[in-house]
Formats: structure tokens, sequence, C-alpha cells
């Protein structure tokens, strides 16, 4: 363990290094990131602020399920940066030398490229979520924990979602358009779910499964679930992260060297 | 000679498509991002009118017209292959594009054409589907002058969006980190141009501002006026946006221009 701690830590200055070789890009990338996430919470804002209620969620009750939205998401994307290059590593052939490597592969291509720039984003995201989680005033140490617990569940599923995609890029070299999916689709929650019409609520919920990803941590905390909904959703992730451990497993059985 | 040019134009035309039916997995999984998108937007407002017939002045039937007009409008507008220019200036591509018989800017152009019809036919089909699924009140619009400015809006919109697109990937001449300044520019796009909400609904200090800027004249002018109908508010707004085409086409000329005589390339 101490030795993967190390790995990581190896991985994560080599890749704040490559960061920081691109100062104006950061600059802009930050600033781009900025805007849009002000720009969506005024339009969140300004929508409940004018109709009092979303689905029946007040206006701190809506601004929880969105700042949760953004700190499992950024948090995801801090941690899973390094999938989103992982086409060129199975295009190029590179992936051969990952897997030759005496640790395991996920450590390089699932965790190797810890994002500085979402860790920054994180901080202020964190901070709007206090805030917002003591306006609603529902703060028991029992809503608190069944939260925290739905959110590791989500980020359990995030990973399986990442390690999919990984497995798909082995399998068929498509990567870019995956991830991408992933996160188009990881949008539709950053609003509660609710809005949506069935049979589209119960397909972003218990089929994709976006709204338990970040839907459901809020949904704990205003005490909307009842405990076979909670089991339903642990139950999920874990088989949701068991089923992508076995698919990476197949596509590295599949998996015949690219490149050079 | 304009046949000749003409010719050359449709074998480009072919040659897009041909490319695009090549790699149609990757642009039938690009369109499944895109409506995505439309899923979002279209059901928030919806689920904003399911206790109320009217807010920010805008009724259920104009709101939902307005998701899904921009939507297509967004398409034809913003559906460009204009930043893969930058990754060819990048790797020294662009000179096997510079040395063909025929003129770059005229190679660009058709490639535009033929990407926003392709994406424009697709956006139709969906937001269709969407039409045929949900079955949302419509507004529509029937007077032909109202028609018309809203198309010449629309000209005006691919045209900015087009030469300040095209400015950015010229940014590689000189940098190799183009995507620092695309990534702000799709960012400003996405929420400056209308498409999540109507861009009045905005204080209206913030409302006039931002009308100085190019963003409310790719989407959100044309899908205003066929909301609204033809007015000569609209034909002002129409006219700021000349300004910005030409604004825009002299900034992309001067930058092209100075880059292709400062270029240089070894080992193609």
């Amino acid at each position: 363990m101490k030795r993967y701690l190390k790995l990581y830590w190896l991985f994560s200055v080599q890749s704040l290094k490559v960061v920081w070789q691109h100062k104006t890009g950061v600059l802009f990338f930050m600033f781009g990131k900025l805007i849009r996430f002000l720009m969506f919470l005024f339009f969140v804002m300004i929508l409940v602020k004018n109709t009092k209620t979303l689905v029946g969620y007040t206006f701190n009750e809506t601004l929880v399920f969105y700042f949760t939205f953004n700190v499992i998401d950024t948090l995801t994307q801090m941690l899973f940066r390094e999938v989103y290059r992982f086409r060129w590593l199975v295009t190029s052939g590179e992936l051969d030398g990952v897997l030759v490597r005496p640790y395991h592969p996920f450590i390089r291509v699932l965790l190797g490229g810890l994002d500085i720039l979402d860790l920054l984003m994180l901080g202020p995201y964190l901070a709007l979520l206090t805030y917002f989680l003591l306006q609603i005033g529902l703060t028991t140490s029992y809503n608190l924990s069944l939260y925290l617990l739905l959110v590791v569940n989500s980020l359990i599923i995030a990973t399986a979602f990442h390690i999919v995609v990984l497995a798909l890029g082995v399998l068929t070299t498509e990567v870019d358009h995956t991830i991408m999916i992933y996160r188009d689709l990881s949008k539709l929650a950053v609003v509660p779910v609710d809005i949506y019409r069935e049979p589209i609520r119960s397909l972003v919920t218990f089929v994709l499964p976006i709204g338990i990803m970040m839907t459901y941590p809020v949904k704990g905390l205003l005490n909307m679930l009842n405990w076979n909904l909670i089991i339903v959703s642990l139950v999920l992730g874990l088989a949701s992260l068991l089923f992508s451990l076995w698919l990476w497993g197949r596509a590295l059985k599949k998996y015949q060297s690219w490149g050079s | 000679m304009y046949n000749g040019l003409m010719r050359k134009i449709l074998a480009i035309a072919k040659i897009n498509l041909a490319q695009y039916l090549v790699y149609r997995l990757s642009f039938v999984l690009w369109r499944v991002r895109v409506i995505l998108s439309l899923f979002l937007t279209f059901f928030l407002w919806s689920a904003v009118y399911q206790s109320r017939l009217s807010i920010f002045n805008y009724s259920h039937r104009q709101i939902m017209t307005y998701i899904l007009l921009i939507y297509v409008i967004g398409d034809l507008v913003y559906s460009s292959r204009v930043s893969d220019l930058s990754i060819q200036i990048r790797n020294g591509a662009i000179i096997n594009q510079l040395l063909k018989p025929f003129p770059f800017l005229h190679n660009l152009f058709t490639r535009e054409v033929t990407d926003k019809l392709l994406n424009l036919f697709f956006s139709i089909f969906e937001v269709g589907l969407v039409i045929l699924l949900f079955k949302p009140a419509l507004f529509i619009q029937t007077d032909i002058l109202t028609i018309l400015l809203m198309l010449l809006a629309i000209g005006m919109g691919i045209v900015i969006s087009f030469f300040i697109s095209f400015a950015i990937s010229l940014v590689a001449f000189w940098s190799a980190e183009v995507w620092g300044p695309r990534f702000v520019f799709m960012t400003l796009i996405t929420v400056l141009s209308g498409s999540y909400f109507p861009l009045d609904i905005l204080p209206t200090l913030f409302y006039r501002l931002l009308l100085l800027t190019p963003f409310p004249y790719f989407t959100y002018l044309p899908t205003k006026i066929f909301l609204d109908g033809f007015s000569f508010q609209y034909l002002g707004m129409v006219g700021i946006s000349l300004v910005w085409v030409v604004l825009s086409y002299f900034f992309a000329r001067a930058l092209w221009r100075k880059g292709i005589r400062e270029f240089s390339f070894f080992g193609r």
C-alpha cells in the first residue's frame, strides 16, 4: 500500500509539472470553468428564485443538489483525468509498457494524472456546499452520515464508469466520445432528476445510473429515501464496480498490442 | 472557370462526406452528446412550467419553441471544422493544403458548408423526434418578413462565429496553446448566446452590455426574431451583428495574412 501511495505521489507530481508547462492555457481553462460554473449557477438561482420551488425543492435544496453534483463531478475528474488520455496509450502501443510494469496498471491509466486544476476548483465548491447544507438545517449526524455514505457510493459508481471506459478503449480504441458521453450523461443530474418524465427518470436513475450517483446523496440527506432504495443504490454501486473489473479483465484477455 | 470551380467544390464536399462515413461511429456518438444537452434544458424548463403559465414574460409555448429552435440554429451556427486548422498549422499539414491547385479558403468554406448541412439534417431529425415523443406546445411563425429577417440574422451569426473561430485557430501560428482560448470561446458561447435561457431575463444592465459583444448574435437574436416577429429594434440588432461581421472579418484576415507570412515548417 505504501509503495502504491509513493507511486501515486510520483505520478501526481509529474502531472503537476506537465500542467505547469502550459501556464497560459491553465489561466484560460480556469477562467472558462469559472464562467461556466457561475453562469449555470446564476441560471438555476434566477429560475428557482422566481418559481420559489423546482419540482418541489426549495431554493437552498436545489443549490445543495447543484453543489453536490459539482463536488462529485470535480472529484471524479480530478482523480481520473488520465482516462481522457488513454486512447493514445492504446493506439501508440505504449500500453504494453504499462502492463509489463510491476504494479497494477490502474495506478497509471486510471489514477496516474491527478488534475490540479480541478483540485483548485474543489475548494470553493466544498465551501459553497457546506454553506447551503447549513442553510437547509437538516444536518443531524444520521443525515450527514447517510449523505457521506451515498457520496462514497457515487464515487464508486464513477470509478466503475471510468474503468468501463478504459475497458472499451482497449477493446475498440474508442475513448474520447465514450468519456464525454459519460460527462454529458452525468450533467443531466446537475439538477434533481425528478425534472425528467417517466420513463427517462427511471432510466437515468437506475439504468445509467446517474440519478443514484448525483441525486441520491441529497435525497438521503432530506430523508426522502427509504431503506430499500438505499440498499438498492449500494448494491448497484458494488455491482457496477464488479462488472467494470470483470470487463477490464475480459478486455485485457482480448488485448492485442497496437502501434510499433 | 465557374464550372471548374464548382466541380472542385463538389468533389471536396463528396470527400468530406466520405470522411464522415468512415468515422460514422464518432459522428453518431457526437450527435448523442449534443442531444443530451437538449434534454437537460428541455426538461428543466418543462419542470418550471408545471405549476405556472408564464415566467419572465415567456409562455410555456414560447419557451419550448425557444429551446428547440435555438438548438437547431446553434447546430447550424457552431458546427465547424475550422478548429482542425490549428492542428494542421502545428503539425505542418497546412502546407499540403496551401500547395494544392485550389484556393485554401475555398476548401475551408466547402468543408464548413458540408459540415453544417450534415449537422443541420441531424438536428432537425432529433428535434422532430423530441416533438413526436413529448409533444410540446409550439409557436409557429408565419410572417414572411420575420422569417427573412431571422434567416439574415442566422447568416450573420454563422459568419461571425466562423471568423472568430478561424482567428482562434490562427493563434497556432504563434503558440501551441490554442486549446485555452478555444475552451473559453466555447464556454462563453454555451452560456452567453442563450442556449440555456433567453438572454433578456438577465438584469437589464448586464443584458445591454452583453448586446455589445458578439455572443447574442450567434443564436439568441434569430430565435428572438422568430418568437417576437419583425420589429425595428431587431433590425437595429441585425445592424450591430453586421458591425461584428465586418470587425471579425478584418481581424481574422489580418491574423491570417500575418500568420501565413511568418509561417515556416521543416520536415514535410
